[in-house]
């Protein structure tokens, strides 16, 4: 045996994964060859350091295990709910807009009538842009002026929400509507799951004239609704609004907001509910594998063209 | 042995079936996904991502090591991220290899340095120097020395033969090796092999 073949067999000797013959091949070669005998040294030296190394910090964190659970959970059910839609992001795929995706009307509103839940939505709506508006996307310097201004623009949008959910732009499935949106603005854009919670549509806002997107959410069981709110990585978190773990917490009256930044967007949770409650909501929040990945759609389609009633 | 699914399980007990088959390895997962990105939040999204695949894979499981089959989703998956958004190589040939794994072979620490230097800045060294190898090579690295998959396992992950893993190995351990030393004895920690 000379050093060449000798030399490929020493991590097998290492890593015990020679046989018998060549054990004992190598062994006769390593008492005869000190050129060998350092290099097994130094390959059991490195071994030794580096699985030290990957051992001490590659745990998993002790939450992963739940949330691949509720991401399963999630997929099961789009999966039974759309058998016949093509997978979708997670599979290598890319993302795929299921056919329930349908824009909505702006206008249909003035020929409806108005539940009294969609009045407390647009309230929150107004309350949670109001807040978001006072700094989020805005310097600490221009923050007052343009707030006005911004809660002016919002508000008379939020308006219609309030008056009637048909002010939402798009309404269906989570991954429709996220992939509506992400055709009208130039950042990544998510509808996450939230337990207990159905996506309901969504809409852009403008804030400090530039685009955002609003995912609109209503709890099963009561009918409330939050709003996750995504807009571009530019935006400074406000001043006033304290830290609360990774988020930054703030509200008004019966209205909290919880701000953070997620995968080079800023994004804010907004509702009718205490500011721990909230944040507890947004930690639920189960992401799509690869949402980042997805680049924004370079030419947005025409509003409108694609409308189609939302409820007939 | 893993029960395969039963094909007629309805989704519930598909999903439980999965569940308990192959969540037990989320720990292994997650550290070939750590070891394959060196970054913490990348490895989580990349073994959610191993995970979602599996399950939709899952009727066409057929048996057999799930820690494997599991470890070979997370590489395809790897694989497919690491293409969109690098133009760099999976793999380099051994030229390169030969070059750049010669030197080192004949230091090692000095006794008792090894934690003195981890302190000193080791630790991040291995890290840049695992980071520093091709993604194949490190994802052997990974499955040999922390997972103690055996060659025959590492190549069905890998899909190469063994030779290859064992090639890869070495000139692996001979690379970190290199890059290891450099950094020891610039920091004085280093003895002559004999001395």
């Amino acid at each position: 045996m000379n050093h060449a073949s000798a030399s490929l067999l020493l991590d097998g000797l290492l890593d015990c994964a020679l046989s018998a013959a060549e054990r004992d091949a190598v062994a006769t070669h390593l008492a005869e060859c000190a050129i060998c005998r350092r290099q097994l040294a130094a390959a059991a030296h490195t071994r030794s350091i580096v699985r030290g190394r990957l051992e001490a910090t590659t745990a998993a964190p002790p939450e992963l295990a739940e949330r691949i659970r509720r991401q399963l959970a999630v997929h099961a059910r789009s999966t039974a709910a759309h058998p016949a839609a093509p997978a979708g992001r997670g599979t290598g795929d890319g993302p795929v807009a299921p056919p329930e995706a349908r824009e909505t009307s702006r206008w249909r509103w003035l020929r409806r009538p108005l539940p009294a839940y969609h009045a407390i939505g647009g309230a929150i709506a107004v309350g949670l842009l109001t807040v978001a508006a006072g700094g989020w996307w805005l310097t600490a310097a221009t923050a007052r002026r343009a707030a006005v201004e911004t809660v002016v623009g919002l508000s008379t949008q939020h308006h219609l929400f309030a008056r009637d959910d048909k002010a939402m732009e798009v309404e269906g499935e989570a991954d429709a509507v996220a992939a509506w949106l992400r055709a009208h603005v130039p950042f990544p854009v998510v509808a996450p799951a939230l337990p207990n919670y159905d996506v309901e549509g969504g809409r852009l806002v403008a804030v400090e004239g530039r685009l955002a997107a609003q995912v609109i959410y209503e709890e099963e069981a009561t009918g409330r609704y939050v709003s996750l709110v995504i807009g571009p990585a530019s935006a400074t978190v406000p001043d006033g609004l304290r830290p609360l773990g990774k988020y930054r917490v703030g509200g008004d009256r019966d209205l909290s907001v919880a701000m953070w930044r997620e995968a080079g967007v800023r994004m804010a949770i907004v509702g009718p509910l205490p500011e721990s409650v909230l944040v507890a909501l947004a930690d639920r929040l189960v992401f799509p594998v690869g949402w980042r990945d997805v680049a924004p759609v370079e030419r947005a389609p025409e509003r409108g063209k694609e409308a189609a009633p939302r409820r007939e | 042995m893993p029960t395969p699914p039963e094909t007629s399980a309805s989704e519930p007990d598909a999903r439980a079936g999965f569940e308990s088959l192959a969540l037990p390895y989320v720990d292994h997962v997650y550290r070939a996904a750590y070891g394959l990105t060196g970054n913490p939040a990348e490895a989580e999204d990349l073994t959610q991502d191993t995970y979602l695949r599996a399950f939709q894979a899952y009727e066409g499981y057929r048996g057999g090591s799930a820690k494997v089959w599991l470890l070979t989703i997370l590489r395809n998956a790897f694989i497919d991220r690491y293409r969109r958004r690098r133009p760099e190589p999976l793999d380099i040939d051994d030229d390169a290899l030969t070059h750049a794994s010669a030197n080192g072979n004949d230091v090692l620490l000095a006794p008792g340095a090894e934690e003195q230097l981890m302190s000193a800045g080791l630790a991040e060294e291995v890290d840049r120097a695992l980071g520093a190898l091709p993604p194949e090579w490190r994802l052997v690295i990974v499955l040999a020395d922390l997972e103690n998959l055996s060659y025959s396992e590492i190549a069905a992950i890998t899909e190469t033969p063994v030779g290859t893993v064992m090639s890869r190995l070495h000139r692996s351990r001979k690379r970190l090796h290199g890059a290891l030393m450099d950094f020891a004895r610039l920091a004085g920690y280093t003895r002559t092999m004999g001395s």
